[in-house]
């Protein structure tokens, strides 16, 4: 006798059975692992240096220095990939024990548990001074790509000088050096590296622009792992502010009826008359081009439809038996929202938020390419709107491009299969 | 021959030194005139040099400012040639918020001016060192330079609006003789406290008088010798009073309720602008269009489009370049990365190809192209009042991890060179002594620990005790948002400064941010560039006084006595030989002090057709001939060298 399915695992069920959403959901997860795991795959650090001091392994030590990942996304990213190996192995070991979701869970938790530890200043200070946290500037590690064409040279240069006038040794360059694959960081320009094509080779350190470079130097592969990072963080941030409003202004409007509802759908029918791009173009231009700063601006200016469909649920949910049985039980207002009326609201939320996602990373990649991005951020907008004025440089387009029209066509995909799944009238 | 017989009639004119006679010169008389007088002159003048008399010592009009004759050039249209006349001139440009040329104090409102109207003399581009009479036909200075005495050229009209031909601005239609009242109108209005203009009011402050005797007489009267006075005594245009003087119905504007009218005057809000130069105003569309046409009675030409048409519509760089390379514009100015696309890297294939030793080869493509420098440099500036730049040892170490050359070569590919003071290189002025710090971050970061530098903190980046309290070395550089040149720039200079342990975060501005930016002084350091002109004059910029005004240009905060003294000194100083000692003196201790760290000189690429345009009919004429030719004179201090230095790109 097999176990009851309930009605939203059946869903998932008609879900999987997409072969396009399958694929789709394959490829959005090959995103999210090459954003997470973008510092061992772009990245001039070493990964494994052996030398006369020993072996170390500089690009794990790397992810906590605040130079090179400034961003807090960028530490819950570096902390996640850190965390993902040995969290995937225990949650395999408990799956006797956990149900999937409380895996999940706790997986989830663990990872925000060790971000936020991680920016605590919780480490003693140098000579008495204040608390550190482990997440903070160090100097560099040393054991980049150009150590070692330079400790080469240094020590070309020390073996022709003739032994009398030799000055100490200089340190050799490293046994053993295993660099990532793009030995290039996101954020550095390289000297002579201005708009080369695809496979050229950096002219200094010999290591190849697998994706060329743009117009100061810039590695285009490393930019758009580095890029991928800032898509998802955007699409997953904006989106979950754009829900959480819409949510709780949709869940009031239609539990509380009445002159409420009445305030509160007018301002969701003003919100929605406002081109919201337009809207965005405006407050960033006021508030400054910071990345969080998009993120929320891109949030607060996109809940009105989410609210909108939230309200009708709640309406809808509201007149239910189940909901009239709790009203005439004497239950709480606020318990029957939450208890009787948010969990059965929550399905097609799920589908908003997908093509939400889908949105925000479009629209942030909009505002990269109209120049109005963080100009600190390595977005795939900021790459396209180089593209838009170079134009016969095609990787600029094309790759950037590429990668935009893929996420969200994928996102798309994973929406609309979602929304096909959960729909009874499909079924 | 008949230019043979004018210029032998001008070089008796000007042996006589009569001041009658130099204040009425020969090429204001008729031909017949000359004609009869030469055998005369000529005569006189072998006497007088045969008998050593004042021959050798006379003066010439070289267009060197000199008192006690006339030293403007005769007005020189020579290059113009009346069977070229033809075809539209069309460049892109921008709309300008204004168009009166006293209140708007625009760039492109200066353009505009600079095409409908004339100046009382003006430096010839051939030869911008010196100054060649335009409408004045001469110029008197006293001895000590304070008393200016200008002859008008006689015979010259205002040109008649374009809206002469309403029925209510029918007292416009009529011609309206140019008058030294004119120039009157021009400087009193603009000494005028009432009128909004006190940046060119600042630079008449001490004009004490200005008087008319005649209509063709203006006599300037300065409060005190300056040399700058010779600057802005020639380079004044004249303002048609018989417009900005009258309300639209043609009455005359009280002189109490003038300020006010010239303020919000009916013929600005009617976009129009009269002159009495070649073009006249034909029509200004804001973000369209604004087109200039030959006027009919123009007292002379030397340029030979009919017609010229500024597009205002098109706004970005790049659809600015599509437009030119589809025959839209006859010339372009191309960005550098522009430069480096369409020339260096070969994209465009009708501009003749880069090469390195020929500064000429851009010239033969189908489409035309060249390097041209400009005066000015772009730098970036400390401000000196933090304490984070208050050891010149900082600044220094600053300057050593900036890659100069590599950020010319690779930001502004080739265009710009090094430079280490404001004055150009070729410039008797410049202080040649001047040796560029060559990028070194080790002697950077050896100096930075001279200076009590160190990272005392682990974290990466250099701190130091400054008034018992422990300052990070990190700052932020305020700079103007649209340029992807410097935004580029700065990153490569953060990289640099970031391998020595200094954080510089680069914050771009708009432009109406920044300016109050700078006036405020509120940043850690700046971009900035400034546009210099032939006038040497380092007050505005370096004298103490600057730091703390209002508006103010030395931005920087920088104050030393000695600069102080030295620039008053140039100020009042005429003799070559001494401006050039103290110029140099100045450079060195800026130089020494480095209050600022230069980036490039100013350079920018020019494109022109080399074809008519497509549909157009073909020009009897390359479009722009006259226009390359000239590129060989528009440095004339190089005597002959080659023109340009290039930077391997």
């Amino acid at each position: 006798m097999t176990e009851p399915v309930s009605p939203a695992g059946q869903a998932l069920g008609r879900f999987w059975e997409d072969a396009y959403a399958r694929w789709a959901v394959r490829v959005v997860a090959v995103f999210i692992l090459l954003a997470v795991y973008a510092p061992f795959l772009a990245s001039d650090v070493a990964l494994i240096w052996i030398d006369d001091t020993g072996w170390r392994f500089p690009a794990l030590a790397d992810l906590v220095n605040q130079w090179n990942h400034p961003k807090y996304h960028d530490l819950l990213f570096n902390v996640t990939a850190v965390l993902l190996p040995p969290l995937w192995l225990a949650g395999f070991a408990l799956r006797r024990w956990w149900s999937t979701r409380t895996r999940w869970l706790a997986g989830a938790g663990v990872v925000v548990a060790t971000w936020l530890l991680a920016m605590a200043p919780v480490l003693p200070g140098i000579n008495g001074g204040e608390a550190r946290s482990l997440w903070r500037k160090y100097p560099s590690a040393g054991a980049t790509v150009s150590d070692v064409v330079d400790r080469r040279a240094a020590l070309e240069e020390w073996n022709k000088t003739p032994a009398t006038e030799r000055g100490e040794r200089p340190d050799p360059p490293p046994s053993f050096a295993l660099f990532p694959p793009i030995s290039h960081r996101h954020d550095l320009t390289y000297a002579g590296g201005v708009l080369l094509a695809p496979g050229t080779v950096n002219p200094v350190t010999g290591q190849r622009f697998w994706l060329g470079t743009d117009t100061v130097g810039h590695d285009v592969a490393a930019r758009m792992l580095s890029g991928a990072r800032i898509s998802l963080t955007v699409g997953m941030l904006a989106t979950s502010l754009a829900l959480v409003i819409g949510l709780i202004v949709g869940a009031i409007a239609g539990t509380c009826g009445g002159f409420i509802d009445l305030i509160l759908s007018r301002i969701i029918e003003i919100m929605m008359c406002f081109p919201t791009f337009i809207l965005v173009l405006v407050v960033v231009a006021a508030l400054g081009r910071d990345l969080y700063v998009i993120m929320a601006v891109i949030g607060l200016t996109s809940w009105a439809g989410t609210a909108r469909l939230m309200r009708g649920e709640f309406l809808a949910l509201s007149v239910r038996d189940h909901t009239l049985a709790a009203v005439a039980l004497g239950v709480p207002r606020w318990r029957i929202i939450v208890v009787h009326l948010l969990p059965n609201a929550l399905t097609p939320l799920l589908i908003t938020a997908s093509f939400g996602v889908a949105g925000a990373v479009g629209a942030e990649a909009g505002l990269s390419f109209l120049g109005l991005g963080d100009p600190a951020a390595a977005s795939w907008g900021s790459l396209l709107e180089q593209g838009r004025t170079q134009i016969h440089y095609a990787w600029l387009i094309w790759v950037p491009g590429l990668a935009v029209f893929l996420l969200v066509a994928l996102l798309n995909l994973i929406g609309n299969a979602l929304r096909e799944a959960f729909d009874v009238r499909s079924r | 021959m008949e230019a043979v017989w004018e210029v032998l009639c001008r070089i008796g004119g000007v042996r006589l030194g009569q001041g009658e006679l130099a204040a009425h010169p020969f090429r204001a008389a008729s031909v017949a005139t000359m004609r009869f007088a030469f055998p005369l002159l000529s005569a006189i003048a072998t006497l007088l040099a045969l008998t050593g008399g004042a021959s050798a010592a006379e003066p010439v009009r070289d267009g060197e400012p000199r008192t006690g004759s006339n030293f403007l050039l005769p007005f020189d249209n020579s290059r113009f040639d009346a069977t070229k006349i033809g075809g539209t001139f069309r460049i892109f440009d921008d709309t300008s918020k204004g168009i009166n040329p006293l209140l708007d104090n625009d760039a492109n409102v200066h353009d505009l001016h600079r095409a409908i109207n004339d100046p009382l003399a003006m430096r010839p581009y051939w030869n911008p060192e010196k100054w060649m009479g335009v409408l004045a036909e001469s110029v008197q200075v006293s001895d000590d330079w304070k008393v200016w005495t200008f002859t008008i050229r006689p015979g010259v009209l205002w040109q008649r609006p374009t809206i002469a031909t309403k029925p209510e601005f029918t007292w416009l239609d009529k011609d309206v003789p140019l008058t030294s009242g004119d120039f009157k109108f021009a400087l009193d209005t603009i000494l005028n406290p009432g009128v909004d203009c006190p940046q060119i009011r600042n630079y008449y402050q001490d004009l004490e008088a200005v008087e008319t005797p005649d209509e063709r007489t203006l006599v300037l009267k300065w409060k005190k010798t300056m040399y700058a006075s010779i600057e802005t005594s020639l380079d004044i245009d004249p303002l048609p009073r018989h417009i900005y003087g009258s309300n639209k119905d043609g009455t005359a504007i009280p002189a109490e309720r003038f300020a006010q009218a010239f303020n919000k005057h009916w013929f600005d809000e009617l976009r129009g602008a009269v002159g009495v130069g070649q073009f006249r105003l034909e029509s200004y569309i804001p973000d369209q269009i604004a087109r200039f046409v030959q006027y009919p009675k123009a007292w002379s030409r030397t340029r030979h489009a009919d017609a010229i048409e500024w597009r205002l519509d098109v706004k970005k760089p790049e659809a600015e370049l599509v437009g030119f390379k589809n025959g839209q514009a006859s010339v372009l100015s191309m960005t550098p990365l522009q430069y480096k696309s369409e020339i260096l890297d070969g994209k465009e294939p009708r501009f003749a190809p880069f090469k390195e030793d020929d500064p000429k080869s851009g010239r033969s493509g189908e489409l035309g192209w060249e390097k041209v420098r400009r005066h000015g440099y772009y730098y970036i500036g400390w401000n000196l009042r933090r304490p984070l730049f208050a050891e010149l040892k900082t600044r220094i170490a600053l300057h050593l991890a900036f890659p100069t050359k590599r950020i010319i070569r690779e930001v502004f590919h080739g265009l710009g060179r090094e430079v280490q003071s404001e004055i150009p290189e070729e410039s008797l002025y410049y202080n040649k002594t001047l040796k560029p710090y060559v990028f070194d971050p080790k002697q950077a970061k050896a100096l930075l620990a001279e200076a009590g530098w160190a990272d005392s903190d682990g974290d990466g980046l250099l701190d130091r005790k400054i008034d018992g309290k422990k300052i990070d070395f990190s700052f932020t550089v305020r700079y103007y948002a649209n340029s992807p040149e410097y935004d580029n720039t700065l990153l490569i200079y953060k990289n640099e400064l970031r391998k020595i342990g200094i954080e510089l975060k680069p914050e771009p501005k708009e432009w109406k941010d920044l300016t109050r930016v700078y006036e405020d002084h509120d940043f850690d350091a700046m971009v900035g560039g400034w546009r210099t002109d032939w006038n040497i004059d380092f007050y505005q910029i370096w004298h103490s006084s600057q730091a703390d005004v209002p508006g103010g240009s030395n931005h920087y905060g920088f104050k030393n006595p000695r600069v102080d003294q030295l620039a008053e000194k140039l100020r009042d100083t005429f003799p070559m030989a001494e401006r050039a000692a103290i110029a140099q003196e100045i450079q060195a201790i800026i130089f020494e002090q480095q209050p600022i760290l230069h980036i490039r000189s100013a350079e920018g690429v020019i494109a022109w057709q080399n074809r008519p345009a497509p549909g157009a009919a073909p020009s009897p004429w390359r479009w722009l001939g006259g226009i390359t030719d000239n590129f060989d004179k528009l440095h004339p201090l190089e005597n002959g060298k080659p023109v340009y230095t290039y930077l391997k790109p």
